[in-house]
């Protein structure tokens, strides 16, 4: 139950809350093309692996720290940290700055998908199917609506863990999962929508032969960033937790409903888009192509009232998705602000909302900036607190075992926290040195390193090129 | 005033300020474009029945009012009257599409009776550096395309017999066009976190 400085009322209000921070915008468009274009159900096999090796020991990781601790991602590694715990500190300040980046984008994406389902009733999508998305991703009136979702996500927050978070998170979160079983059972049973499950799970070594590794640490990558892992934000929910809560059994349980809820998402994405016939269509070439071009003109061929229906509630599922991610992301500066700063929660959360807002207008406004701020999370802040979260929890933290062993009948504290000491790490450091250094064609800061992306995103935000 | 009221009346005023520079400044924010195409279909004109005489009949049109677009595909839907298939065979017809700098293709072939003559210039889109489009115009997003471009049909029909009446055959074209148009889109990044 909940403690002084608040929580969960319930294990099924947190577990919603944490799925809802894991699902979101990249578990409905990103890994179903992922799947697709990586060799379909051979590439879902290497994407579970991963899961294994590095998602669930880095999730539980961030878990155990956080129920351990009972604090702040700041307090946590401070409190853990013994004698060094003050220098440990930095970990959580990259992730909480990992958070706070990825917020001043991800509220305008959120506005996006919210906008499109308004644009239901005024036939906005309907009407101009592949080009609404061209006029209304920047712009001015983007900035409206990136403030009503920052608006939102502040008001949720402020209103407490319980009051605010899991009230939210346990209505928006089912009806997410209905929205996309409705759409996945409705496509199943139209004509040529065959092709799509072929799309999504044939076998295909051939795809996967091809993978270099920089794919495949791309592949890494993706495990994490579903699982919101190394911006604070399950070891801010977390250290709500009750007691008597078993980290091994519910991060699992996140885990797996993180990767469920993408592949039900596939099998919703693409039998919608082989259906209307627009697989390899220009439209479904790109993620956001993809949700807000290619599947309005398939909703479009669904008929007039169907269509609508079904278009509308896809756009409201997408928003439920990003809204929830977003909580969790404005969530870990707010603990932070409480916890170490003494203030009170609405005042922070409103602090945090005025910061995002705006820092994200300009997301709103221009590619750039909105890849700017992607960039400096992933390569400066994220990947590497992943990582040294992760080595932290294996070998610096005490009692990460017993508590993984503690409140279930699972017995993976022992095998877990290995992973957590050696493979884990090495690999999601892999997984930075490769995506910061390493360009496509496998050459050191070539075209798609990270820091040359980071750098070329930074000149081109300020027209310096 | 407490600290944090402080701090959050500066962060208002931080996001008030903002938003008016996003909302002046919006275009001068706006980064790299994309072009994206859009299909449209336009009816360019139609001719007046005409006489094709000895000499053949031609036939212009203008293209000016289809701002920043490239037709990818044209129509000529020919009608012919008076003349007999059956004695004196196909028309001819030249199409020539001619650009400020020039010709800028040319299509020949036959026809008979009423017929509807495709021709399919949707490979101009691949190489949008011609005529007209140059790296100065891409920059700012206005594509000339389709203005001083003029379209000439010349229809030929040799061997007419000029039947009861005298009236030599006539013949009319209508050219509708399918557009691309351009239109400039942000180019959206793909988010690696989202």
């Amino acid at each position: 139950m909940a403690g002084a400085r608040g929580g969960f009322n319930s294990r099924f209000g947190f577990i919603m809350a944490a799925v809802g921070s894991a699902v979101g915008l990249g578990n409905l468009v990103r890994f179903p093309r992922e799947l697709s274009e990586s060799g379909g159900s051979a590439f879902l096999l290497v994407y579970l692996a991963l899961l294994f090796i590095v998602g669930i020991p880095a999730i539980l990781a961030e878990m155990t720290l956080g129920k351990l601790s009972n604090s702040s991602p700041l307090n946590a590694f401070r409190k853990l940290g013994g004698e060094k715990g003050k220098a440990w500190q930095l970990v959580g300040i990259l992730g909480m700055f990992g958070a706070v980046f990825v917020m001043f984008f991800y509220t305008v994406l959120s506005g996006w998908a919210l906008r499109f389902f308004f644009e239901t009733f005024r036939d906005g999508w309907w009407d101009a199917p592949t080009t609404l998305f061209n006029s209304v991703e920047f712009g001015v009136w983007t900035i409206f609506w990136h403030f009503v979702v920052v608006a939102a996500t502040v008001f949720v927050v402020a209103r407490g863990v319980s009051g605010g978070i899991e009230k939210t998170t346990v209505i928006i979160m089912p009806a997410l999962f209905a929205i996309v079983i409705a759409i996945v059972l409705f496509a199943a049973f139209q004509d040529g929508s065959g092709a799509g499950y072929k799309a999504i799970f044939s076998f295909d070594t051939d795809a996967l032969a091809n993978l270099s590794a920089k794919d495949i640490s791309r592949a890494v990558g993706q495990v994490f960033f579903s699982l919101s892992l190394g911006q604070g934000a399950m070891l801010t929910y977390a250290s709500y937790m009750d007691r008597k809560q078993s980290v091994a059994e519910d991060g699992l349980t996140i885990a797996f409903a993180d990767t469920g809820v993408a592949l039900i998402a596939a099998m919703m994405v693409f039998p919608t888009l082989a259906f209307a016939g627009l697989l390899d269509s220009p439209e479904a070439s790109s993620n956001f192509g993809t949700a807000f071009k290619a599947l309005p003109l398939a909703f479009l061929q669904m008929g007039d009232v169907i269509g609508r229906i079904l278009g509308a509630a896809f756009f409201l599922g997408l928003f439920f998705a990003a809204l929830s991610s977003a909580i969790s992301l404005i969530e870990v500066p707010v603990s932070v602000l409480v916890d170490n700063v003494g203030l009170k929660r609405g005042k922070a959360a409103i602090l945090m909302g005025l910061l995002t807002y705006s820092f994200g207008v300009f997301a709103a406004l221009s590619p750039e900036f909105l890849a700017l701020y992607d960039e400096i999370a992933v390569n400066l802040f994220i990947v590497i607190a992943v990582a040294l979260t992760t080595f932290f929890a294996g070998w610096v933290a005490k009692g990460v075992k017993e508590e993984l062993n503690s409140y279930t009948s699972l017995r993976i504290g022992g095998a877990m926290v290995w992973l957590m000491r050696t493979i884990t790490p090495l690999m999601i450091l892999l997984v930075f040195i490769m995506g910061a250094f390493v360009g496509e064609d496998g050459g050191f800061m070539t075209d798609g390193a990270g820091f040359r992306g980071l750098a070329h995103s930074f000149r081109a935000a300020f027209h310096l090129e | 005033m407490q600290k944090v009221d402080l701090a959050i009346g500066i962060l208002g005023f931080v996001a008030l300020t903002a938003t008016a520079l996003g909302v002046v400044f919006a275009d001068d924010i706006a980064g790299l474009q994309d072009y994206a195409f859009e299909e449209s279909f336009v009816t360019i004109g139609s001719s007046a029945d005409t006489p094709v005489g000895s000499n053949g009949v031609e036939f212009t049109f203008d293209l000016d009012d289809t701002p920043n677009a490239t037709m990818g595909k044209f129509t000529f839907a020919f009608t012919e009257n008076g003349r007999s298939q059956l004695t004196d065979g196909d028309a001819s017809y030249t199409i020539t599409i001619t650009g400020p700098e020039g010709t800028m293709d040319t299509f020949e072939g036959s026809f008979s009776g009423n017929e509807d003559v495709v021709v399919d210039t949707s490979a101009w889109a691949e190489t949008p550096e011609t005529q007209g489009l140059t790296e100065a115009n891409k920059d700012s997003l206005s594509f000339t395309w389709m203005e001083d471009v003029t379209i000439t049909v010349s229809v030929d029909a040799p061997g007419s017999q000029i039947p009861l009446g005298g009236a030599s055959p006539t013949y009319s074209v209508t050219v509708s066009g399918e557009a691309l148009v351009f239109e400039a889109v942000p180019a959206t990044p793909d988010v690696e976190v989202a």
